[in-house]
């Protein structure tokens, strides 16, 4: 077939680099601090990036792609030509994504996530909107649709709270505030400021200072948070048909994830704080080089985690019981948490007669130090490890807040077994199996004959 | 099959961390000079009193459907990788290597890279030519 060009807008990718050589002229500008420097700089500038979008242009000329029934291929550089072809074995999962910037200018962003590391752990192609289209129906098509999972009403609202994520929000914040800047030449981060101080102030009318800023500032991070969830989640849905998981949603970034169902390597319930309140718990996927991404594809209500099996026909619940708490050391757990609650206590009570009123802002960290210390007594009772009747592992384990509830399908797993004096003199060791996409699942006070009979028997 | 790691190879890869260390304490030197060359006899009797002893403990098993590292006396940690499911090897080799006839052999697979520093280099051609050989490796 003949080849086609990647769209325009993969020019941005070395755009970029010449954005950043900008900085260089401009910080020689700002040290000499004159206008000949500053129009010495300017010119330097623009010179830069002119040059950067010659550049740019030269190597989106250079670039073709092409596919057929089964496999993309793709050529690439000027003066270094290589080529590369994917095929539909080698694909694990693909996902389509349209940033507003794309939507605005007919493109999509392909990612494809590949089984092993013989390949590279993803790839990107910039495309128009149906070459995209054509491209992931010859790596992974799919026929017909029928929703698995469409949330609506109260399994929206709960979907949305579970799928928020304060990192990738507050990230997402800042380089929108960055942005706004840029196109209104205003300060508008200056603006935020300013707004988040005078609701700081109405706050501290009827709480102590110091955590009056604290709470104004969790309630507007926590709010931006939700809208964001709720953008992100707008539509979604989940289908699966032919072998392939669809799922699809967005309202500003639209999102189209296809996973392969027989490279799902694992299944992953995540039993949050948020998810323990709502009794709902998120279900995330891991194919290939593919770790789940920020949405889970499916949201269980608590005790019906085999709802799962409509996706995944392999997953099963454990067997047996995951460990044996009376042969684990509760020092492991708790040395920790139990260290970070005894020194918070400790500048609480020194607070509390040398300076009361900082005693609201540092009850903080004493009372995240003690969910953590719960979330570590609760992980003394409940993480390990099973193998299944249906030659799957079911781990278990907790990492800051969250428990997470794995049900592994593949037997491509790396196994690292950790021991230390006290553990060896107890029979225990730490376990830690290696998911195909890079997550590392960590059983603490696993009993070590058990853990090293693994490979052989899954 | 088992392979080993001579002292040799431990010494020099010990030897690459008791180097950084000092590259890393070049800016010192001038205004502290005491402290740094204390840190610096410090970090180095670390490097080849504790490093070098876990290296030299490093054993590679092959058998028949897993490869297994294990290293470390007082903390041992013991990596499992299924065979069928290893999907490269490197050998790196730097000129003092070269002389003592040792390498550093990285092993790939799906999620995790193991690395055997030190091992001969007679020894880590060999296990890549059974693992080529052998039709396990793609």
């Amino acid at each position: 077939m003949k080849g086609r060009r990647f769209h325009i807008i993969f020019t941005l990718r070395y755009l970029r680099y010449g954005l950043l050589l900008c900085l260089v002229p401009m910080l020689r500008a700002l040290l000499e601090f004159d206008l000949d420097a500053l129009w010495l700089a300017l010119t330097q500038d623009a010179a830069i990036l002119l040059t950067s979008a010659a550049v740019a242009l030269v190597l989106w000329h250079a670039t073709s792609f092409a596919w057929e029934e089964g496999a993309v291929h793709i050529s690439q550089g000027v003066l270094l030509r290589h080529s590369s072809t994917f095929s539909q074995k080698s694909i694990a999962a693909l996902e389509i994504s349209r940033p507003l910037s794309c939507r605005m200018l007919g493109a999509s962003c392909v990612t494809l996530y590949f089984r092993t590391n013989a390949a590279p752990r993803q790839y990107s192609l910039y495309l128009k909107k149906k070459d995209a289209a054509a491209v992931a129906d010859a790596l992974l098509p799919v026929c017909t649709e029928n929703a698995v999972f469409e949330p609506t009403g109260f399994e929206r609202l709960t979907f949305v709270m579970l799928s928020a994520n304060i990192l990738t929000s507050s990230l997402f914040a800042l380089w929108g505030v960055r942005q706004v800047d840029e196109l209104l030449g205003g300060d508008f981060g200056q603006l935020a400021v300013e707004t988040l101080r005078e609701a700081s102030l109405f706050a501290a009318r009827f709480l102590p200072a110091g955590f009056a800023f604290l709470l104004t500032l969790g309630f507007a991070v926590t709010g931006f948070t939700f809208l964001y969830a709720l953008l992100h989640t707008v539509g979604f849905q989940v289908c699966r048909n032919g072998g392939v998981i669809i799922s699809r949603g967005g309202f500003v970034t639209k999102i189209e994830r296809r996973i392969l169902v027989s490279c799902v390597s694992a299944c992953d319930i995540r039993v949050s704080f948020a998810a323990r309140l709502l009794r709902r718990y998120p279900v995330y996927l891991s194919a290939g080089s593919y770790h789940g991404g920020d949405l889970p594809v499916l949201v269980c209500k608590k005790g019906e985690e085999q709802s799962v099996g409509r996706l995944l026909p392999g997953f099963s619940p454990p067997d047996g019981p995951l460990c044996v708490p009376s042969r684990k050391s509760p020092v492991q757990y708790l040395w920790q948490p139990g260290t970070c609650l005894a020194l918070s206590l400790a500048v609480c009570g020194v607070a509390s007669y040398t300076l009361p009123q900082l005693l609201p802002m540092l009850a903080v960290p004493a009372v995240l130090s003690l969910c953590s210390l719960l979330v570590s007594l609760e992980g003394f009772f409940r993480e390990g490890f099973c193998k299944n009747q249906n030659r799957t592992l079911s781990l278990c384990f907790t990492r800051f807040f969250t428990r997470h509830e794995v049900c592994v399908l593949t037997p491509d797993l790396a196994y690292t077994i950790t021991e230390n004096p006290f553990s060896v003199s107890g029979g225990r060791c730490d376990l830690c199996v290696h998911l195909p996409c890079g997550v590392r699942c960590r059983v603490r006070g696993a009993l070590q004959y058990l853990a090293r009979e693994i490979p052989f028997t899954l | 099959m088992e392979y080993t790691v001579p002292r040799r190879g431990a010494a020099v890869v010990s030897a690459w961390f008791a180097l950084l260390g000092a590259l890393l304490s070049l800016p010192f030197w001038k205004n502290f000079f005491v402290s740094t060359l204390m840190t610096l006899l410090l970090w180095t009797a670390v490097c080849f009193g504790i490093l070098a002893p876990r290296f030299s403990s490093c054993v590679l098993r092959v058998g028949g459907h897993h490869l297994t590292l294990r290293r470390g006396l007082l903390f041992p940690v013991t990596r499992r990788v299924p065979l069928r499911f290893l999907t490269g090897c490197h050998i790196v080799q730097s000129p003092l290597q070269r002389m003592t006839g040792t390498c550093v052999l990285l092993l790939y697979s799906s999620g995790v890279t193991t690395i055997a520093p030190g091992v001969r280099r007679a020894d880590a051609e060999a296990l890549a030519a059974l693992l080529t050989h052998g039709g396990r490796m793609l």
